[in-house]
Parts: C-alpha cells; structure tokens; sequence
C-alpha cells in the first residue's frame, strides 16, 4: 500500500522537474524584440552621433615626416572640450574636429596624457552635445557596447560616424608599452585604424570609453575582434588637470614583484633605490594586500595585474594607501606616487 | 489511507514550490552565458623538449606570441583542449585556472582526427566542470567564444566574443583533421583561442575553438569549433594505451626491432633489424621498462628513441599510436 501512493508520487515530482527545467529552455527572441532593439540601437546612434568627432591631424611617422592622421573624438563639454587618443594629435598643436553635421573647425590641445594616450582639445563652436558620463567600473563581460567613430576615414567629408556593435569581452586588462592601457576594457565590436580616440557606449548611450588600440594578426592593421578601451573611470581621474591645461603623466611606485600569485596578495621582490616605494619605506618581502586611493576607492589586490592596473590609472602626485603585510603584521603605508619613468 | 494521499500531495506541491523558488531563470544572455561558462575556462601552457614533425598545425603557431592556449574543464580534475597543443615530445602542461592557481597536468589521450587532447591536472582543481550542450546548434544560433586571444589576459580571466554559428559544415582547409561536420562561427577567434570553448546562450559547451582554418576554396580564414560529441569518442579510446607499431623483443637493454606494422606509426621510420636503446632519453633496459613507458604515454604523443642501426647510432622522432 505504502509503495502503491509513492511510486505515483514519485513520478510526479518527476514530471514536475523535468517541466519545470524545459520552461525555461530555448526562449526564441520574437522578430518584433529584434525589431524593437533594432529600434533602440537607431535611436542611440542618431542622438549620439552628434557628441562623436572626426579628427585629422598632421603627426609625425616613424621617420619624422608629418602624414595626415585620422582619427576619432568625443564632445565631454558643450564648452568645447573634446577628448580623443594623444596618438592620434601626437606632436601637434592644432587639428581638424569635424562634427556629423559637417561643420570643420579648428581645435587646439589643451593637454596630454601622453603615456595614458589621451589628448584633451578645445573647439570654438556652438551648440556642442556632451557624451553623458556612465559607470565603467560597473561593466559585466558579455555586456552590449557601441563603438563610434571614423574607421579608415570612411566618414569623408560628410564627417558622419560609423557605428559598430559588439559586447564587453574583459575587463581589467592591462596593456603595457609606451602607451598603457590599465584597467583596459576588451571589446569585440570592430574598430579599425581611424576609430582610436572615439567613444565606447553602453546600451543607456553614456560614454564608457576612449577606443585606443586593437591586437593584430600579423602585419594588416585591421580589426580581429580583439580591441581594448581606455575606461572612464580612469580618464576621469585626469580630468579636472587636463581641462586646466596641465599635462599629464602616469603614476609610478618602483617596486618589482613577484608576478606568479604567491597566496594573498602581491609580494615585493625588490625596492628600487630613490623611488616612492623606498621613501616610503617599502621592503622586500611584503606583501601588498589592497591599495586605497582618491578616486579609486580601495582595489583588493588579488593577483600582481590587479597591482599594476591600479598604480597604472592613478596619475603621477596621487597620494595613495597600501596595505601591507610585514612580518605577520597589518600596516598601512602612504605613498605619494612618482613620474613612471618612460619605456 | 487518506492521509497517505494528503501527504503525497504535499509532497507534490511543495516539490513544485520549491522549483518555482529557485533562484529567478534569467532569459539567457551573453553575461549570463559568460558568468556561467569563464569559471571553467583554463589557460593550458606546454613546455617539450622539441616540436613534433609532423605538426600541422605549425604555420598557425608562428603567429603567436609565446606557447599556450585555452582550455575547459569537462570533468572533476580534466581538463579538454585541442590537439594542436601537443606539439612537443615529451610535452609538459600547466593548467592555470581562474583563480590564477598554477598546476601540472599530464596528457591522457590526444587524436590529431578529433583534434582534441585531455589532460588530468595533479592536484586539486577547483574549478567545475562545464555543462555539455547535448546537442549540435542549429545555423544562426547566437554563440559566444571563450579563451586568450593573443593571450592578453595576465589574470588568466579569459575573453569573449559574441558571434552567431555560420553552420554545420565540413570545412575544406589543410588545417582542419576532423572529418565530420564542424561549428563554423563569426565569433573572433585568434591565437590563444584556441583549445577554449564555444558556448550556447545558457554557458553550455557545444565545441572546443581550433586554429583559424583557411578555405582551400574562398582563401577566408574560417573559426570553428570540434562539437563537443567528439568527447565521447576520445574517452573510448582512454586506457587502451599507446604502441610503437613494431613487433620485436627486448634484448641486452635494446628493443630489437623484428617487425614494422603496415600503417602503423613507426612504419617508414623503423626497419627490421633496428635496435631502440631510448625512449625519451630512458633506457630501454628490459621489457617492463618499455612497457612502463608506454603506458605513461598516450597515443598521439610523439617520442624520441636512439636507434641503433648497421652499427651506427641515430634519434628519430614518432608518434605513438593506439594500442588495440
């Protein structure tokens, strides 16, 4: 009798489960969600394309011969301020800011952040529509985002960007070089030669990114689907110097750690002699467990990249925290960051 | 009686409470597909005395910066990449999670026709293993591809590229070894890719990424991907160990060579007559010594021996094959 009520019972909850896990199989998107998204994307790209700038400079090449270079840009201000890559002004004063209503007018750089490739300038005109500013901290892989700018030059005289779709491969990578790229977000939309200095977008149309290099398969320049974003957060932290004509320069620490993780945190290898870590007092051996800082709130240091993507995005002069572990013991340490020597 | 009945009842309804209680299914998306699925992508490094010979995969690996790929855990502890990996003799692999936890790991089974090969890490791994699509997706079926293109990662967090499948197909291209339909994607896949996995909406493994093929017919450079499926047939073959094709006898601390199988893998390579001194640099001083090297070796693993032939010592280089 027991057997007969449970082998029934049993089944049910069977069936039950089974049901319950093919609701939620293969949801199909219906054509008019395509449509509606496809809706949303127009929409996005004809309101934000009037904050994207197509930028032509004169730069020098490797020889030192001025070729024309073009390039992308981003309004940030509808006082007339415009952001875009420093290598894509590299060695100029003045460069041609086109609008996408065909307005071409004269901008002047108003600072640099040469190792963080970026360049601020500053347009006479009117009626200037500014990127809203959103939260790329906050951004999840597998997020949508929208790249805007000037691939190749196609945008001509019309000045008009192009738009390219994609999603948010990585974040926090750090790409280093003469330009670095910390905290560097990875993204699969195409940019191609042209759209360096251009915006990344979320799907709300707030401003992300600066667009600034992509990987390479051998020698084409174009895309392959591995691209990489300065982020706000870290542009924001210059800001406020750029727009007060202040040059920019990164920050640096000088200590060599170990980068294979050792356990907790990040340990000190050597401290190089007249450098911030050892006026602060750094030693070998410790072993660097977060880093505190304005702007940067505190980053938990939980792998060496972690360590280097936070010194690289704070500027030179950044008075930051480290907390450290010596001997068993906590301390915290402050360290006001030097000149990241060039490479 | 009656009360039996209310109690299976409960039963019934709670059961089916508690699975609408489940944390809430959210509509598969690129995020939820790439948090479900990254945990399980590994970074898989390769260290070897020399590259095998009969590599075919070479032309691809000139493009790539420094050895390694993608890799994804299939089961407690093992680890499935492509087969391009074992490129060395005597290869040695580490496995990097996403914790940046380095381990060692050794082959167990790799074949060139599958393109695959599957590592047992030593140690604790404390990734999981990712679900397995249980079928082959259809043409448009939106995509994501997971690994380290161009190995950009220094955190071992692996990349993802948004993608559709461009079809079911065979793939006409010198690179390609699997014979049967494969997934071709848009997907970006490039060096350090490969070995990782292609995933559906819901972060479930429907095949692991190859080296980009180029199309013998079009000269595009095609992404694909092994369907997963091709996993059941690698583990088939699992313990049934690896053979030098010859038939012969060891001897005074030599494997004296009487006969080379037809088709087999030391056929054009060993002749009757031959005396193998070393594998790997391992003396071959009786049976159980050859014996213990072949089982710690997989088929598809190539290996070196020291032969003695009309008097004069030489190395050569084969790929073991599968015993029967």
């Amino acid at each position: 009798m027991t057997r007969a009520w449970l082998v029934p019972a049993a089944l049910a909850v069977a069936l039950l489960a089974t049901s319950g896990a093919r609701s939620g199989a293969e949801p199909r998107a219906s054509l008019a969600e395509v449509r509606r998204f496809e809706a949303h994307l127009e929409g996005l790209i004809a309101r934000l394309s009037s904050s994207v700038v197509t930028i032509g400079a004169l730069v020098d090449d490797e020889e030192g011969l001025p070729v024309k270079s073009g390039g992308s840009g981003v309004v940030i201000d509808p006082a007339g301020f415009v952001l875009t890559n420093d290598h894509v002004t590299e060695g100029q004063d003045e460069a041609e800011v086109g609008f996408a209503d065909g307005r071409v007018v004269t901008g002047r750089v108003v600072a640099r952040d040469r190792q963080g490739d970026l360049a601020l300038l500053q347009v006479d005109a009117s009626g200037l529509v500014a990127a809203e500013f959103g939260d790329s901290t906050a951004l999840v892989p597998g997020q949508r985002v929208l790249a805007l700018g000037n691939p190749f030059g196609l945008a001509g005289e019309s000045q008009r960007p192009a738009a390219s779709l994609g999603i948010v491969s990585a974040t926090q990578r750090f790409i280093g070089g003469s330009k670095v790229y910390g905290e560097a977000i990875q993204i699969d939309a195409p940019v191609n030669p042209g759209n360096s200095g251009g915006p990344l977008f979320d799907l709300e149309g707030r401003l992300v990114g600066i667009n600034g290099r992509i990987s390479v398969r051998g020698a084409a320049r174009h895309n392959v689907g591995v691209g990489f974003a300065i982020p706000l957060h870290q542009i924001q932290l210059v800001l406020d110097d750029l727009r007060a004509g202040r040059d920019v320069e990164r920050g640096y620490l000088g200590v060599r750690f170990l980068t294979e993780k050792q356990g907790q945190g990040v340990v000190v290898r050597d401290v190089l002699p007249r450098t911030p870590a050892s006026a602060a007092g750094l030693r070998s051996g410790d072993r660097i467990l977060a880093v505190e800082g304005q702007g940067l709130g505190r980053r938990a240091i939980t792998h060496p990249v972690r360590l280097q993507n936070a010194l690289s995005i704070l500027p030179a002069g950044s008075q930051v925290v480290l907390v450290l572990e010596r001997d068993g013991q906590r301390l915290q340490v402050d360290v006001v960051l030097g000149r990241r020597p060039p490479q | 009686m009656r009360a039996r009945l209310w109690a299976a009842w409960a039963l019934i309804l709670s059961a089916a409470w508690l699975s609408s209680q489940e944390a809430p299914r959210r509509a598969p998306s690129p995020v939820g597909a790439i948090a479900a699925s990254a945990p399980g992508v590994v970074r898989v490094e390769v260290r070897g005395t020399r590259p095998r010979p009969d590599d075919r995969w070479q032309l691809f690996r000139r493009l790539r910066e420094r050895p390694g790929a993608a890799g994804v855990v299939v089961a407690p502890g093992q680890v499935l990449t492509h087969a391009s990996l074992v490129r060395y003799v005597d290869p040695q692999f580490t496995v990097t999670d996403v914790a940046g936890v380095r381990h060692p790991a050794h082959l167990l089974q790799v074949d060139d026709s599958l393109e695959l090969a599957l590592l047992q890490v030593e140690g604790h791994l404390a990734a999981e293993p990712l679900r397995l699509a249980p079928e082959l997706p259809r043409a448009g079926a939106p995509v994501l591809a997971l690994g380290d293109p161009f190995l950009a990662a220094r955190d071992a967090q692996p990349a993802a590229s948004c993608g559709v499948i461009e079809g079911v197909l065979a793939l006409d291209a010198p690179e390609v070894a699997y014979r049967e339909p494969v997934l071709v994607t848009d997907a970006a896949i490039n060096p350090g890719s490969e070995g990782g996995p292609l995933v559906d909406l819901e972060g479930r493994v429907l095949g692991i990424l190859a080296p980009l093929a180029e199309d013998r017919r079009t000269g595009d450079y095609a992404g694909y991907a092994v369907p997963i499926a091709a996993l059941e047939r690698l583990r088939a073959q699992l313990g049934r160990g690896a053979t030098l094709g010859v038939v012969g006898r060891v001897r005074d601390g030599a494997l004296e060579v009487e006969r080379v199988l037809d088709g087999g893998p030391a056929a054009g390579v060993l002749l009757p007559g031959d005396r193998v001194l070393s594998l790997d640099g391992a003396p071959l001083a009786d049976a159980q010594a050859l014996h213990r090297a072949l089982r710690q070796r997989a088929a598809g693993v190539a290996v070196q021996l020291e032969v003695e032939r009309s008097g004069a010592r030489r190395q050569v280089t084969l790929t073991l094959g599968s015993a029967r």
